[in-house]
């Protein structure tokens, strides 16, 4: 590889990672993936390089530029980081686009490692964590070729000769196998202090920036049949929950999030500023016994904690905030039985929760509620329907029932079951929203599309619902999740990613409390279980999650506290927390490597026919070690070891060895290779004991 | 404000004391100015939100700035730098500076390292800058044990005694954001005399031979006198036997012919109320003049304030010559010098300079440093 492929090479990949780690993050818009076009397209170093002018390098810097205000500007001072990664991608595109010097190439290495500092906001998956080491293997790469094309043009430039500079590019013997390995030797330094740095460097956090960070409020406050579903194919994270038995998760998980109960033409809105209240059973009603469980959750529903049914107890474990030393407080529930945080979320959080579960079907009831004034004033509240409400709606209920027997005085149960069965028996689950495009989406939705996706069936039942006196409401969050461990492992946990976003219903049993109804019927798919790759991808992405995303004072201290008892007794501390298999598997690794190096080695000597010129290295080596300067460059081998004052036995080595060499060199006479080696290995001891 | 200067200077000249001997010295490259930028924003920014990713990237600024001190210091850990006087100097002729750099390791090379010198020509008020510091040799790998020698060079301005003020190997290896010098102190001073500048005075000494001519050399060689007899050897042309001595003789004799050498000759220099600028160029004519006669067979010597040559042939006499104008102090006295019959003596009158008594000749010569301005 010429020294030109390398710098090219180098400096490419460096600009395609740190592109890459702002671009995986998902928050610019997929059209910025075109940026990456740019550094492949001029990647060879060559002042013959695809250079465009200047002037379109500065509009579309400019452009970036704009475009980074223009979407601060819009979505508001959360997304300044948003606005200044889109600004850098800009000003990056335009820096490669018109290069044309060795400084240039110096900023747009500058502009990367800005996206990388960028990504860290903006992309904390682990994807980030891998394109981070990548970032830095080439950043060295890219910075020591970079010093080695420097060099060489200085050197043409102080000969005033540009040819040498040309020639130095077309140099194939620097980009050695040696190079490699001291840029793979300096990679490797690099990651190990970066690591050590990042775990030992008190987090001393005086403030929080997070708040610049773009809002991960990705689940929206309405749920709205204009635009696109809540569920998508998303494979990030969204909450992982750990302690619940397999028996209950097989039964399906329902997680709560923001509670819409605000009924409008084609959207049920969550509404603002809603007082808080005290738990209580009426509130949500449970299907299970009281359980235990942990929820690891990433900050996506504003203030709201998710759980898996009515909370009793909720404990704040960590996080919660950009700082994850900093932790939230659990402020109360609403009085739709969410758990609030005292602020908006910036970070993900861990939270323990005892409570029961709630899900459709199966609900236990409170024999101590009775229907009364109380009751009441919910069901007036929750059955309001908006004016503009299409008046087929309440007609298609009312024939509903009527075609089940249910007119009349039919309890708010059995107006639950046959409408829902109604929805889930006759209309199609569909991804697809063309609903959106209708001027009243609820109405195409039940009678002409008669398919859509889980916003609808929840929208609509609820509607249904309401027309014929029930109250109810819609309740956004995540259901079903996969499940990672084996059915039986306490440390099995059910991960929540985005796919698993979904709306349901709850609708109000005034002898209840409130009911978990689902008329989707793609929500009664069975478990499934993360297995082969997934679950390998999900160990790792867990693990950067509790160890690297979350990693916080406490875990220092405790890392910390480990560290020193595991300095007193280091092997119990390592049977401790590595298992016999890893240990072995890991000497096994050592033991090859070292066996390796050695065949190397001795391929590398046996390559190297020991001759004469070796024992002249060597002694002018030693020679040098022992007089303590380098000999003259004139002197013959004999000056040069005459000119010593060799100490002990050495002199009769060093004359011995000289002897051999002349006779080897100038009378043909043969010396073997073996009398060589070892000449060679007592000069080289000669001189080792000279330090 | 001048009061404020002026005692800020004091603490400035002790930090630039102390900096010149610190062991090593460390200035950030343009690029290591920005690194520091971002790492000192990118570490507020972390402490502030304590965001782990950033800590991260963070940490790996951070490390960039750590492994470049360590391998810097690796590389120069091992170095050994030593520099040579060179062995002649001329005024306005670039001068090769040998440095010998050597790797003391036995296993690490050392790479990127380049030689920083300054040296300090003479305390001379005619010269605007006594301080050269010299574009760096470079050398880009220097394996374990390895010795390599670079060349500096520079052009001195003027003649005198320049010394070593500084000699530093310098590494920008591994990332080029920061250039960190070790500074070696030689054990004795190196310090060179530069002889006065040559200048074209090759009219001026065509004139003067054909002037002074040549004289019998008293030994056997090319001129067209009778020297001596003497029998044939190998290898004679056979045009020189004598046939009537030979004869006579009974064996081949051949006839010598006595060589021609030119002249001695001393150039006088008067310096004694002349301006500086002038001496030194009144002393470059004399030092190529010299030069000039002793390459067409001249016995030159010198006198010139504080200096006093006998006149001697070849190329020890011309060091002889240029070493000793190279320390000659305008200032002092003409030395007295012997009457030496055979010898010509030629003043070189500079204008404005007294005349000088009981010379042969006497060369007037113009006040720039153009041979054009020299006249006979």
């Amino acid at each position: 590889m010429t020294l030109r492929q390398a710098y090219g090479w180098g400096w490419v990949l460096v600009l395609e990672l740190g592109l890459l780690a702002v671009l995986l993050g998902g928050e610019l818009s997929p059209l910025f993936a075109v940026s990456m076009l740019a550094p492949v397209v001029v990647w060879p170093f060559s002042p013959r390089a695809l250079s465009v002018p200047g002037w379109v390098g500065t509009s579309i810097a400019t452009a970036g530029l704009a475009g980074g205000v223009l979407t601060v500007a819009t979505r508001g001072l959360g997304a300044i980081l948003l606005g200044g990664a889109v600004a850098l991608v800009g000003i990056l595109v335009g820096r490669v686009l018109s290069r044309r010097t060795l400084e240039h190439d110096v900023q747009a290495l500058v502009l990367s490692l800005l996206l990388v500092f960028a990504g860290t906001v903006l992309h904390t998956q682990i994807t980030y964590g891998v394109v981070f080491v990548l970032y830095a293997v080439a950043a060295v790469w890219a910075l020591l070729t970079r010093q080695l094309v420097r060099v060489a043009r200085s050197e043409s430039e102080r000969a005033g000769d540009p040819a040498r500079f040309e020639a130095a590019l077309r140099r194939r013997d620097l980009i050695s196998p040696r190079f490699a390995l001291i840029t793979a030797g300096l990679s490797v330094l690099v990651l190990l202090t970066t690591s050590g740095l990042f775990l030992f460097f008190p987090r001393i956090g005086f403030g929080n920036l997070g708040l610049l960070a773009q809002g991960r409020d990705r689940f929206p406050t309405a749920v709205s049949l204009v635009g696109a579903p809540r569920a998508g194919a998303g494979n990030e994270v969204l909450a992982r929950v750990l302690g619940v038995p397999y028996a209950e998760y097989a039964a399906g998980l329902y997680m709560r999030g923001p509670v819409y109960e605000h009924m409008e033409a084609s959207a049920f809105v969550a509404l603002p500023d809603r007082p808080l209240m005290t738990p209580s059973r009426m509130v949500l009603a449970p299907t299970s016994r009281k359980l235990q469980y942990e929820v690891f959750a990433q900050p996506v529903m504003g203030a709201v904690l998710p759980t898996l049914g009515p909370a009793e107890r909720v404990e704040m474990l960590s996080g919660g905030q950009a700082n994850p030393s900093l932790r939230t407080r659990v402020l109360g529930q609403g009085p739709a039985g969410e758990v609030l945080a005292n602020g908006p979320l910036s970070g993900p959080l861990r939270y323990g929760v005892r409570g029961g579960l709630a899900r459709p079907g199966g609900h236990r009831g409170d024999p101590r509620l009775r229907h009364n004034a109380r009751t009441q004033a919910v069901i007036d509240r929750f059955t309001k329907l908006p004016k503009d409400l299409d008046p087929r709606i309440p007609a298609l209920a009312a024939d509903i029932l009527r075609q089940q027997g249910l007119e009349g005085e039919a309890s708010p149960a059995d107006k639950a079951r046959v409408l829902g069965d109604y929805l889930a028996r006759q209309f199609t689950y569909s991804l697809e929203h063309g609903n959106g495009d209708r001027p009243d989406p609820l109405a195409g939705f039940l009678f002409e599309e008669r398919r859509g996706h889980c916003e609808y069936f929840a929208t609509a039942l609820a509607a249904l619902l309401r027309t014929t006196g029930v109250a109810s409401r819609v309740v956004g969050g995540l259901q079903g999740g996969k499940w990672h461990g084996d059915p039986s492992d306490p440390e099995a946990v059910v991960v929540f990613t985005a796919a698993n976003a979904h709306a349901w219903v709850e609708w109000f049993d005034p002898t209840r409390g409130w009911i978990t109804e689902d008329a989707t019927p793609a929500a009664s798919a069975g478990p499934t279980f993360l297995t082969g790759v997934a679950a390998w991808l999900e160990s790792l992405s867990r693990g950067w999650d509790d160890y690297v995303v979350d990693y916080n004072a406490q875990a220092q201290l405790d890392l910390l506290r480990k560290a020193t008892r595991a300095a007193g007794s280091p092997w119990q501390a390592l049977r401790a927390h590595v298992s016999v298999r890893a240990l072995s598997i890991g000497l096994s690794m050592v033991v090859l490597a070292g066996l390796l190096v050695a065949w190397w080695r001795w391929r590398r000597r046996r390559a190297e026919e020991p001759h004469e010129d070796l024992l002249a290295a060597h002694l002018l080596r030693a020679a040098a070690r022992v007089s303590g300067e380098a000999p003259s460059t004139s002197a013959t081998v004999r000056e040069a070891v005459e000119a010593v004052s060799w100490p002990g036995a050495a002199g009769a080595l060093a004359g011995e060895a000289l002897r051999a060499y002349e006779a080897s060199r100038f009378a043909g006479q043969e010396v073997s290779t073996e009398d060589i080696l070892r000449w060679c290995r007592q000069l080289e001891q000669v001189a080792r004991s000279q330090r | 404000m001048r009061a404020v200067l002026r005692s800020l200077r004091a603490p400035l000249r002790l930090w630039r004391w102390l900096w010149n001997r610190a062991p090593r010295q460390i200035v950030v490259t343009r690029e290591g100015k920005i690194l520091i930028g971002i790492a000192l924003g990118a570490g507020f920014a972390a402490i502030n939100t304590g965001n782990n990713l950033l800590f991260l990237s963070w940490g790996m600024v951070l490390t960039a700035i750590i492994v470049s001190g360590l391998l810097s210091e690796q590389t120069l850990r091992v170095l050994e730098v030593r520099c040579k006087a060179p062995e002649e100097a001329r005024a306005g002729q670039p001068v090769p500076l040998p440095v010998v750099l050597h790797n003391t390791a036995l296993r690490t090379a050392a790479l990127g390292v380049s030689v920083d010198l300054q040296i300090s020509g003479p305390k001379n008020p005619a010269l605007a800058e006594p301080l050269y510091n010299l574009p760096a040799p470079f050398t880009l790998r220097l394996g374990p044990g390895e010795s390599h020698e670079l060349f500096a060079r520079f052009v001195p301005a003027g003649r005198g005694l320049h010394r070593l003020l500084r000699l530093r190997a310098s590494t920008t290896y591994p990332f080029g954001f920061f250039e960190k010098s070790r500074p070696f102190r030689p054990a004795r001073e190196i310090r060179f005399w530069v002889a006065p500048a040559r200048v074209d005075v090759s009219q001026l000494s065509l004139e003067l031979f054909a002037a002074l001519g040549e004289e019998p050399a008293r030994r056997p060689g090319s001129g067209t006198e009778f020297f001596s007899l003497r029998p044939y050897r190998t290898g004679d042309d056979p045009r020189r036997i004598q046939w009537r001595r030979s004869a006579k003789a009974n064996r081949w004799v051949v006839v010598e012919t006595e060589a021609l050498a030119a002249r001695q000759v001393r150039l006088v220099l008067s310096l004694g109320g002349v301006e500086p600028r002038l001496a030194e160029h009144g002393l470059a004519v004399l030092g190529s003049l010299s030069e000039d006669l002793l390459a067409r067979g001249f016995a030159v010597g010198v006198e010139a304030p504080g200096l006093l040559l006998a006149p001697g042939r070849g190329a020890r006499q011309r060091w002889e010559i240029l070493h000793g104008l190279a320390q000659v102090d305008i200032q002092a006295a003409m030395p007295v010098a012997p009457d030496t019959p055979g010898l010509s003596r030629i003043a070189l009158q500079l204008p404005g300079a007294a005349s000088l008594a009981g010379v042969d000749a006497v060369v007037q010569l113009g006040g720039g440093p153009d041979a054009s301005e020299v006249a006979a």
